[in-house]
């Protein structure tokens, strides 16, 4: 018996409760949003058809309270809940008592999140049904003793990872043993801030390792399908910034048998609903599980450009216990996409994140172009939640068209108030190494860090706008002034146009 | 001679009638719509639009393919610089700020301490991550105006360089 839901309310924020809303919308059925008192003027507060408060600024009283949130899908009465990316999305807990509240969780069952969110778990897991693991301990590592022994046994360098991170939070890369105690140590203590969980384990770095992950989607009846690769090796502090598919890395034999294992790993634990399987690429074409995403992933953009699904309408209809319609002989796959991920930092000093209120924001358009936003001008980046602006992709029949149209993209997205990604991600696909396919997920330190980020080289155009922008700040009050070149025109209609869209 | 200050590169501007002159031409513009973080110009046969915000460290411009934060120094303002030639136009970093409210986790440098670009200098805490603050040039450690624990503000100095 299948279920109906009606009414989901989607426990989060930002561009993905937007784009998660756009397509409850499309199905015919309604939406809950759930709002901190930083997000009140938000895009997606509004777009939902009801809208509650969360009271409170922190993640922790907010997007994260599962006591608030199932309590507001109680009093909306919502059928579902769907969790988003990060917050709740693979808190096991949550997933629970979201069920025993007698409500629907949009994505896998509790148990699941739980055996793959232990990484320790899931690389057993995985491991049992023949897929590649990397080199390293399957247990916790707590102390430094312990921590170099197990160094010494696999050999530097060597990744220090949060037993229950993600998001690159909690990890951290050790090249040599006199680097083993302060990576430990940031480790251990990053991962109690951020899972409260100080669980880390200890495995072997692939040299320029390139990050390949599979989008995978599981019905309740035991059908598993994977929708091809994407190519996730542009980070910066393990995080992606840009993301492509198909991947330059793949021949097809290797995309089958990567697939293949994708597909054993969300078999392995019963996987049901959308998910990510990730793995560690090494330049010999050896690859090695790394963790599966029980969730929506940020990058689910491109693979929807290149198979034509709405994945967030795959995750529904697997919750209404519906059977997959798309069989893997059937599914294809067209074109290019590339996704770059706008977020507010400062990318020549370091990326740390910048804060600000966005002042203009005209977002690129035109042919095959997607913007996953979840601000407008007037909204504030704040220092409580993940700084991204919103994500660009693109598709394209070709992979050099699809970046010569990023570039364009990325050339007419106007951001100002905050600093952002933009010149970080053009510099990537105008870089030889990324337009021939050679990159690894060192990129960011061999390209950018050396080259890249040090010259502020301006082009003719950028310093030929701040030479007339100085001269009016110069002059500005003066207007018709004696230089009299600051004149203010009779605005014409198609000029008014252009400025109030 | 007023000019602008792009990174390290400045350079001096004349404003004249119709347009301005630098070293390296001439630009004729004329500005027909101006406010609220934009202009609307005219460049020879060119329509542009200039996307502009007010920082702390300067304009930041949001021109096509990439984003720049420019100073504009005006004949006084380089006359307190105390500027002499081109040759001492390069600006120094003198402060390291806060480029974000946070905690600061910890200090890892000494009054005196030369430091290479790049070098961290502190680790604060923000975003439920922990941020390390880098130098962007070879320095010596002057004033150091924070302590682990402290809670600071956006733009708040952390350290000064000499």
């Amino acid at each position: 018996m299948r279920k109906q839901i009606g009414k989901i309310l989607v426990a989060n924020r930002g561009e993905i409760a937007l784009r998660i809303m756009r397509t409850i919308r499309e199905m015919g059925k309604s939406s809950v949003a759930v709002y901190s008192d930083v997000d009140v003027r938000m895009p997606f507060v509004r777009y939902a058809d009801e809208a509650y408060p969360l009271n409170g600024k922190e993640a922790r009283e907010t997007y994260l309270d599962i006591g608030k949130i199932i309590s507001i899908a109680r009093k909306s009465g919502a059928d579902a809940i769907h969790p988003g990316y990060g917050f709740l999305s693979e808190n096991s807990e949550f997933a629970a008592e979201v069920e025993n509240a007698g409500l629907v969780f949009i994505g896998p069952k509790a148990d699941t999140i739980k055996a793959m969110g232990d990484k320790t778990e899931a690389r057993e897991t995985v491991g049992k049904q023949g897929v590649p693991i990397v080199p390293g301990v399957s247990k916790p590592v707590e102390t430094l003793t312990e921590a170099m022994e197990i160094a010494k046994r696999v050999g530097y360098p060597i990744l220090i990872k949060a037993a229950a991170g993600g998001g690159g939070k909690g990890m951290r890369l050790v090249r040599e043993e006199s680097e083993l105690e302060a990576g430990l140590r940031g480790a251990h203590s990053e991962a109690l801030s951020a899972f409260a969980d100080d669980r880390v384990f200890i495995e072997k770095y692939i040299i320029n390792p390139r990050h390949i992950e599979f989008q995978v989607l599981a019905d309740n009846y035991g059908n598993t399908v994977h929708l091809f690769e994407r190519e996730c090796s542009i980070q910066r502090r393990h995080q992606k910034v840009v993301e492509e598919t198909p991947s330059v890395a793949l021949t097809p034999e290797l995309r089958e048998k990567m697939g293949r294992s994708a597909v054993s790993a969300a078999k392995s634990c019963g996987y049901r609903n959308a998910g990510t399987v990730e793995f560690v690429l090494g330049e010999d074409g050896s690859y090695y599980f790394l963790e599966m995403n029980t969730r929506l992933q940020v990058e689910h953009p491109i693979t929807e450009l290149t198979t034509g699904l709405d994945i967030v309408r795959e995750q529904i209809n697997i919750a209404e216990e519906r059977k997959l319609e798309i069989t893997q002989d059937h599914l294809a796959r067209r074109g290019h996409s590339i996704e770059c991920r706008i977020y507010a930092e400062d990318v020549v000093n370091n990326f740390l994140p910048d804060t600000g209120r966005l002042e203009l924001i005209r977002e690129p358009v035109g042919n095959n172009v997607r913007v996953d936003s979840g601000v407008e001008t007037g909204n504030e980046i704040s220092v409580y939640y993940d700084p991204m602006i919103a994500k660009l992709s693109v598709w394209e029949t070709t992979r050099d068209l699809a970046i010569q149209k990023m570039v364009r993209a990325l050339d007419d997205y106007v951001i100002s108030g905050v600093k952002t990604t933009i010149p970080f991600c053009r510099y990537v696909l105008e870089s030889d190494d990324f337009r021939k396919g050679k990159y690894s997920t060192s990129f960011v330190e061999k390209n950018w860090v050396n080259n890249g980020s040090a010259s502020s080289a301006l082009s003719r155009r950028g310093m030929e706008d701040a030479l007339i922008l100085a001269s009016y700040k110069l002059t500005s009050g003066s207007v018709a002034g004696k230089n009299g070149h600051v004149a203010v025109m009779k605005t014409s209609e198609w000029l008014k146009g252009r400025f109030e869209s | 001679m007023p000019a602008i200050e792009i990174g390290r590169e400045l350079i001096r501007f004349n404003v004249q009638n119709g347009g301005l002159s630098y070293d390296g031409g001439e630009l004729n513009f004329e500005i027909l719509e101006a406010g609220s973080g934009r202009l609307l110009v005219r460049v020879g046969s060119e329509m542009r639009e200039i996307v502009y915000s007010d920082t702390p460290d300067g304009i930041m411009i949001s021109a096509a393919g990439g984003k720049t934060t420019v100073r504009v120094l005006s004949n006084r303002d380089l006359l307190l610089r105390g500027f002499q030639s081109e040759q001492s136009a390069h600006r120094s970093h003198s402060e390291i700020k806060a480029p974000m409210p946070g905690l600061v986790v910890k200090v890892l440098v000494n009054k005196g301490d030369t430091v290479k670009r790049g070098s961290t200098l502190a680790i604060l805490e923000a975003m439920k991550m922990e941020n390390e603050i880098r130098t962007t040039q070879d320095a010596e450690i002057g004033d150091i105006l924070v302590r682990s624990g402290d809670v600071v503000e956006k733009d708040q100095t952390l350290v000064v360089l000499r």
